[in-house]
């Protein structure tokens, strides 16, 4: 399991998501929404950024190279 | 004091100046900002606590600069955002992580909303809707059933305030990422990564409660945390202060 802090747009905090090494990058935006789900929601399309920049939604975690407690953000609208 | 350690270091003044009207106003905005904008009956407040900070305590602090010859704060800019944001921040994360602490909580109802956009019309429009789906899931709870509108996910802490990740906005949290020394430091805001990075070796051991977790030293599980490291039980965890039953809340038959 890999720690990481996901922020999600719209939410107030940010939250400690635990990453499988095989989890897509969908899935672990997923992850994160479930989590803040209390506060905040995206409807619609969505774009990950791992230290700030935009990242595949197919791509798993260990692929992009995602490392222990880096920040992964979720954001409103398709990537550009 | 503070005039004798400008007429000696006039550097070091502005640096004590920075590094400490920063941490006193994290502390400050949540006991004052909490109290003043949601825990005071609507019927009872004066002002908001923005209009608090800028008559009482903004105007006489600049003077106070001008009167011993230091600068504002390099962060000037990201204070005057925090105004407007950062007790609301902090006050919607603390609501859903209520059991954490050792107060009660309300939600903000119709009425109080409308008096918080009123009296914070830039920022407010991004917190309402985080207090509109807190009502939604109190409406579909049970009165009472606190849990049922709680935070069970593990939130994340300032490795230099040890105070929540909720600087910035709800569009763009203010968290940032330093590497020092072999280990990752995260912190809430740009002053505070500034003010570990001035002294990081008075700052670089301190651990978080994420990282007590990580380490197993503490437990993930919310509940078990609350009890076993926070000291804390149902008798005096913080709940909503109404159990979710509010006169305002048109809570859908069972």
């Amino acid at each position: 399991m890999i720690p990481l802090y996901g922020f999600l747009e719209g939410d107030t905090i940010g939250l400690v998501v635990l990453a499988d090494a095989d989890d897509t990058v969908a899935v672990l935006a997923g992850k994160l929404q479930a989590a803040a789900r209390l506060r905040a929601a995206i409807d619609g399309p969505i774009t990950v950024l791992y230290e700030g920049k935009p990242i595949d939604l197919e791509s798993t975690v260990s692929e992009i190279r995602m490392q222990p407690l880096g920040r992964f953000d979720v954001r409103r609208g398709p990537t550009a | 004091m503070l005039a004798t350690v400008v007429k000696h270091d006039r550097r070091y003044a502005q640096y004590l100046l920075d590094k400490w009207f920063w941490r006193s106003w994290l502390l400050f905005a949540i006991v004052t900002g909490f109290s003043m904008d949601y825990l005071t009956p609507l019927e009872h407040r004066q002002s908001s606590f923005k209009e608090f900070m800028h008559e009482w305590v903004l105007d006489q602090f600049l003077r106070s600069l001008d009167e011993f010859g230091l600068q504002r704060p390099w962060y000037w800019d990201i204070f005057l955002e925090g105004l407007d944001n950062y007790h609301h921040m902090v006050y919607a994360s603390a609501y859903s992580y209520r059991a954490s602490v050792w107060f009660n909580f309300v939600v903000p109802g119709p009425r109080e909303r409308a008096w918080l956009r009123e009296k914070y019309p830039s920022s407010w429009p991004e917190y309402d809707p985080i207090w509109q789906r807190i009502t939604e899931r109190w409406r579909a709870a049970d009165p009472g059933n606190d849990f049922a509108v709680h935070g069970t996910a593990i939130v994340s802490f300032c490795d230099l305030c040890q105070l929540v990740l909720s600087n910035g906005t709800p569009r763009a949290n203010a968290a940032n990422i330093l590497d020092h020394g072999g280990r990752r430091y995260i912190f809430c805001s740009r002053p505070c990564r500034w003010i570990f990075e001035q002294e990081p070796e008075r700052y670089a051991a301190h651990r978080d409660v994420v990282k007590r977790v990580l380490a197993g030293e503490a437990p993930a599980n919310l509940v078990a945390l609350v009890q076993r490291y926070f000291g804390l039980d149902y008798d005096t965890w913080g709940k909503d202060a109404f159990g979710g039953d509010y006169p305002w809340l048109e809570r859908r038959p069972a």
